[in-house]
């Protein structure tokens, strides 16, 4: 079967990074992929701003900002009345570094969080996996983001809550995300 | 008890990534390391930047303890080689600064937080650079002792502890 195409061409997106190296290597992969609008904040003020004006198809946040922290910048994004950000595919870049906040990470509202460092083949399965991801969107007065109960993944995980245990091996195919991951061993 | 509302929204991205053309997911990555590679002398220049920061904070530190803050510096550092060994898969950089990165979590919460170990991988960093592409069998005996100075401190594991490929 032939392999499925993609088309990035006239997909939008707005990284957040405070370091100008990382920031650029993001970039390159993007522009790798085919993405040719693409916009860059150093800080989540100045994305907060750009947001405002211009928004964008897909967010891509880095966990430390100098400003504020990349969770907050979320959590500002799904509290904005535009649907077209309240529902905008938000991937959070997490380093080792943050990687002890993962309740917070969870419950701030991103799509999916990336582990740092990572490879373009991981940035780019998380986007197409948040892409495709039928989440539904849920609004309440604790949380506002994408359903953290994996609907979507009847098909390939058990019904009842998993552990380390009885999860079943993942699907290569299936774009792979390792903070999902680890926030299903964190609740369960 | 809070009411709850139920979106089933559809992101434009999900409708942009399937309009005709575009790029498989073989040449989509091809792509993107082509374009990696139009960057190798920044990422080269964050990379010198930053183990230049990690071997100053330790040069400093000297004999005495490091402050957690000091140590949460290197960290960030080596989360920027990571960063960069990852994507243009440099196997020995980023062993090495997996093991870095064990080493400074479990600094963080020790009682002592000798320079050190730290400086050993500084100087470790500095030689996985001038050979960046070099096979783990030239390194082998170099990252075989990186782990044993991190396990000392409570870092076990560092070998095997690798970024998301």
């Amino acid at each position: 079967m032939a392999e499925p195409r993609l088309n990035f061409d006239n997909v939008s997106a707005l990284v957040v990074d405070r370091d100008q190296y990382s920031l650029t290597l993001t970039r390159q992969m993007l522009r790798g992929f085919g993405l040719r609008t693409q916009y860059q904040a150093r800080s989540g003020d100045e994305a907060q701003k750009f947001l405002r004006k211009t928004p964008v198809d897909l967010c891509i946040v880095e966990a430390r900002l100098t400003d504020m922290s990349g969770y907050d910048l979320v959590h500002w994004i799904r509290r904005r009345p535009e649907e077209i950000l309240r529902f905008m595919p938000v991937m959070l870049l997490s380093g080792y570094t943050q990687m002890r906040n993962v309740a917070t990470s969870r419950d701030c509202g991103a799509n999916c969080i990336v582990r740092k460092p990572f490879s373009p083949k991981v940035l780019y399965d998380h986007i197409v996996w948040s892409a495709a991801s039928k989440r539904p969107h849920l609004e309440s007065s604790v949380y506002i983001g994408p359903d953290r109960r994996f609907h979507d993944l009847e098909d390939t995980a058990p019904a009842r809550r998993v552990t380390d245990e009885d999860a079943p091996a993942p699907d290569p195919d299936a774009a792979p995300d390792i903070a999902d991951d680890q926030l299903r061993r964190t609740r369960a | 008890m809070s009411a709850v509302k139920y979106h089933w929204p559809e992101p434009r991205l999900r409708t942009l990534l399937t309009e005709p053309g575009g790029k498989t997911r073989s040449e989509a990555l091809a792509g993107a390391a082509e374009a990696l590679e139009e960057c190798r002398d920044v990422a080269m220049e964050g990379v010198r930047e930053s183990l230049g920061e990690i071997e100053a904070i330790v040069e400093a530190a000297g004999a005495r303890d490091l402050t957690r803050d000091e140590v949460f510096c290197v960290l960030e550092h080596a989360e920027r080689l990571a960063g960069v060994a990852t994507p243009f898969q440099w196997p020995v950089l980023l062993q090495v600064t997996a093991s870095l990165g064990l080493l400074g979590d479990a600094l963080l919460d020790a009682a002592h937080r000798p320079a050190h170990p730290l400086a050993v991988h500084a100087r470790a960093v500095r030689w996985a650079l001038d050979h960046a592409e070099s096979a783990e069998a030239e390194a082998g005996p170099m990252l075989a002792g990186l782990e044993k100075v991190a396990a000392r401190y409570g870092a076990a594991g560092a070998q095997a502890a690798g970024p998301a490929a």
